[in-house]
């Protein structure tokens, strides 16, 4: 969830900060060849960044593991830091404008005014 | 009665259509996998037969349907309220139950491109493809979705404890960040249909929909406009086909409407990206 929402970011400026109010975790069924399938769509360093500015690394290591495919138990992190963990209200802030995106019920609101565009 | 209803009572409710989720994708996914195994691809070309319900399509993909037993996710989503106000501008029809429960039952048991897949939903409206989707075992959904009053209806039809691997994001489909170019395997939407001042929207929500996948673009559009669709994608580099059509039963959603129901003639498409 968080990759989609800082992946948002990138019309007015990349990675997005995260200022998480509610965070709720919830478990979702682990599916390994999904979470692996999604690494490489990612930008880990964002992911990570994003993981410790709310307080939920997980211990996920700073660079990604050779072979992360085999590890059932690497996979499971990030599994959770990708799916159940949920920023439900809170803020997604540019880094250049600092226009602040509403996060409300977890759905970010990315919608400009029209003198934004 | 002429009281508001109870936020707790609609809780209940909610709750209640989400464990009939819980249980009918129990039920869905054992029938779909034992139809994925007997059918196979219509050939090309094959009849089309219309079904007693208005639905015209080939008479495997028929019994890929009527195997799959279509109508437990069309009571499923029956479930699914629509737009209470709805926005002309934003050309908001409500993509029905039977409609939303026919397509995605075709692309799963045709094509195997529901289950375990990574999926868009573009302009989700109140999320019937979306959650319908997650219902079929997507591994991931996102829908995108404009309009705030829209997505409130969705988070009511969702109820309190979304278990699903949906994420719903505010925005608008022309504005989705470039960095989702090929991220989805197959995006599914119900484009608005480009009428009403809004020329054009249908083709800009497919190209952008082209973008988006890797895999598949499944979409609708009114029959009177196939040419056209194909001959976008076609300058896209992306070949299309028809692979069923469909009666739209458009219930009257605007004053300017001036008949209850209206039969639309609509095609479902399926696009492959290379």
């Amino acid at each position: 969830m968080l990759t989609s929402k800082c992946m948002k970011g990138v019309n007015i400026g990349y990675p997005l900060k995260i200022k998480a109010v509610d965070l709720k975790e919830s478990e979702v069924d682990f599916n390994p060849d999904f979470i692996s399938r999604i690494i490489p769509k990612l930008d880990w360093t964002v992911l990570i960044s994003a993981a410790n500015s709310i307080g939920k690394n997980e211990n996920l290591p700073e660079n990604l593991l050779p072979e992360y495919e085999k590890n059932t138990e690497f996979l499971k992190r990030v599994h959770h830091v990708l799916l159940e963990i949920d920023v439900v209200n809170g803020e997604l802030i540019c880094p250049e404008s600092g226009r602040k995106f509403p996060i409300n019920n977890g759905i970010p609101n990315m919608i400009l005014n029209e003198d934004e565009v | 009665m002429a009281f508001p209803q109870p936020n707790a009572q609609r809780d209940l409710a909610s709750r209640k259509i989400l464990e009939e989720l819980q249980l009918k994708k129990q039920l869905l996914l054992k029938q779909g996998v034992a139809s994925s195994l007997n059918c196979p691809l219509p050939p090309l070309g094959s009849p089309n037969i219309t079904t007693a319900d208005g639905h015209s399509m080939s008479s495997a993909q028929r019994a890929a349907l009527q195997t799959a037993n279509a109508q437990s996710t069309e009571e499923l989503l029956q479930d699914v309220t629509d737009f209470t106000k709805p926005k002309i501008n934003l050309e908001q029809y409500v993509t029905p139950p039977h409609l939303a429960s026919h397509m995605l039952y075709t692309i799963q048991t045709q094509y195997g491109d529901i289950k375990d897949k990574t999926i868009a939903d573009l302009g989700s409206g109140c999320g019937a493809l979306t959650i319908g989707a997650a219902v079929l075992e997507a591994a991931f959904v996102v829908g995108f979705e404009i309009d705030p009053d829209a997505i409130e209806i969705y988070l009511e039809n969702i109820g309190d404890e979304d278990p699903l691997n949906v994420d719903v994001i505010c925005c608008d489909v022309k504005k989705i960040p470039s960095r989702f170019n090929n991220f989805f395997d197959t995006v599914i939407m119900n484009p608005p249909f480009g009428t009403k001042h809004n020329e054009g929207i249908d083709m800009q929500f497919l190209t952008r929909a082209f973008e988006l996948s890797k895999g598949a673009v499944y979409s609708l559009h009114k029959t009177s406009t196939r040419k056209h669709v194909l001959k976008t994608a076609k300058l896209q580099g992306v070949t299309g086909e028809v692979i069923a059509e469909l009666r739209y039963d458009l219930p009257s959603t605007y004053k300017f409407h001036k008949k209850s129901s209206v039969d639309i003639n609509v095609d479902l498409f399926r696009f492959e990206i290379n």
